[in-house]
């Protein structure tokens, strides 16, 4: 293998997106809690800002293409479910609060989310906030998340037993070291780009939280040692992660008696779902054909001595965004050669 | 087509190079030997070595059915001129021909001048590499300067 590390670090810099890099985000999200705490009928009581989702967690990728930019924020009221036991009460507190400001304001059923268009002229790309409601004064001790849309019956809307904080903890404490951490973290920001690019508008694509959540149990740092530092190997750490998820896939029947080949990623924290349940049998077995030659492309990749042969292998898997050298760049410079006479027979 | 010259360290030549290898087989009873250096890359960060190109029989050469001796002035100035152009990346990596036979071994003349060769010849590489081609098979072999010593290489299969 030529040494292809240096060009999966290339590849991170251009798709990693942190929230403290980015100040229109930053300003948006602080815009819109600006104008929460002002216009909200809610005299009663207060509520905890809660920054969650995947910048927080340090595994957020720049959107792909057309893709929104999407900022999460948890707000944790501190009302009981006994108190308010219709979560869509509590949703409208938010809802109302700044849909007279923002007229792309909507009540989805996990969420309150507020939509913009890009005003930068670099990138128009636009942007989403997704506010999640939380009660969190229960006599219980636990958290519940809100769940239900303007005008749901009392079927269509739950209050749900969360633990946000706690999901977010065990993601960024995931491994103790911190440059293993780091590479966690490069991993499966590749992998949410190869998903965007891979499952473009497929519906019921893998999320990136459930990616994300996949890496704690089927990720391990890959690296070697040079004396005491560690050398780290994207590459290696990345298919040996994909193949385990591979591993993973068990057969069970389904609600239609037919067998399926399904990969179980559970949520860590309550509710302790399956994050991919929603995902059909087709979908799943699409899921991982496409992990399958994800893994291929990796082996090809490593067995390729020529980088930037390599590096056009992995163009074709990431996306513009991984880089590509030119024959020049891939290679040392020496001195020149002054040759002998000589003949052969 | 890739050779193992180390534990973590590969000799691929590539696929266009290959293609020029099989023009000049010696597949006809009459077709005459053909030869000149191989030139290539010193992979960054890596022990790696790609052989991207070759210069190829010129006018001046004397080419017979087994024997061939390149015209050193001209493929040396061709070699300057790769090396200037590509900055210095694209260097010298060692000499090949053809034989007529269908899995090639070195004479006895091929060695000793494979010696002179890691002798005399000034360059920035410990390595350099003698390659053979058959009309069957590629023949590969590496030789060290520090010590003169030639040895065969395997290819390398995933
Ligand atoms: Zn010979």
């Amino acid at each position: 293998m030529g040494n292809l590390q240096s060009y999966f670090l290339s590849f991170h810099d251009a798709i990693k997106l942190e929230i403290d890099d980015n100040k229109v985000l930053r300003e948006k999200r602080e815009e819109l809690l600006d104008v929460l705490k002002e216009n909200i009928d809610f005299e009663e009581g207060k509520y905890d800002i809660f920054h969650q989702g995947s910048y927080t967690m340090h595994t957020g990728v720049k959107p792909f293409e057309d893709g929104d930019y999407d900022i999460d924020v948890g707000l944790l009221f501190n009302i009981s479910t006994v108190d308010y036991p219709n979560p869509v009460t509590t949703k409208k507190l938010v809802y109302n609060a700044l849909k007279d400001d923002y007229e792309n304001t909507e009540m989805k059923y996990p969420c309150v989310t507020v939509k913009f268009e890009g005003e930068d002229d670099e990138d128009d790309r636009n942007y989403h906030v997704d506010f999640t409601i939380y009660s969190n004064e229960n006599i219980d001790g636990q958290t519940y998340l809100a769940k239900g849309k303007l005008g749901s019956g009392s079927d269509n809307r739950t209050w749900e037993h969360s633990d946000p904080k706690e999901l977010v903890r065990t993601i960024k404490e995931n491994l103790t070291d911190s440059e293993d951490r780091k590479q966690f973290r490069r991993v499966i920001r590749y992998l949410k780009r190869w998903k965007d690019l891979k499952f473009k508008s497929v519906v019921n694509r893998p999320s990136g939280i459930g990616l994300t959540v996949a890496g704690l149990t089927h990720f391990y740092p890959h690296f070697s040692y040079n004396a005491f530092t560690k050398i780290y190997d994207d590459l290696d750490a990345l298919e040996s992660f994909v193949q385990n998820m591979i591993n993973s896939f068990s057969c069970r029947i389904n609600d239609d008696g037919e067998w399926e080949d399904r990969l179980e990623v559970n949520l860590p924290t309550p509710p302790y779902n399956d994050i991919y349940e929603k995902m059909t049998g087709s979908q799943m077995k699409n899921f991982k054909l496409k992990l399958e030659s994800l893994r291929d492309s990796l082996k090809e990749a490593r067995d390729e001595a020529d980088p930037v042969k390599a590096c056009e292998i992995l163009q074709k898997v990431f996306g513009q965004d991984f880089p590509v050298p030119t024959k020049k760049e891939s290679a040392q410079q020496r001195g020149p050669a002054i040759m002998v006479d000589n003949s052969s027979a | 087509m890739i050779f193992i010259l180390g534990p973590t360290s590969k000799l691929k030549i590539n696929d266009e190079v290959i293609e020029r290898f099989r023009v000049y087989r010696q597949l006809e009873s009459t077709a005459t030997e053909a030869g000149g250096v191989l030139m290539g890359r010193f992979i960054e960060d890596s022990d790696d070595i790609i052989i991207d190109l070759i210069t190829e029989p010129t006018e001046k050469d004397i080419r017979k059915r087994c024997f061939f001796k390149k015209h050193l002035e001209t493929h040396q100035d061709l070699v300057d001129e790769i090396w200037e152009e590509s900055d210095g990346t694209f260097n010298y990596l060692g000499e090949w021909h053809t034989h007529p036979e269908k899995h090639p071994s070195p004479s006895f003349h091929d060695r000793r001048e494979w010696k002179k060769v890691l002798r005399k010849t000034q360059c920035e590489s410990s390595l350099l590499f003698f390659f053979i081609i058959g009309t069957e098979s590629i023949g590969a072999w590496v030789g060290n300067r520090r010590n003169v010593k030639i040895n065969k290489l395997e290819v390398w299969n995933k």
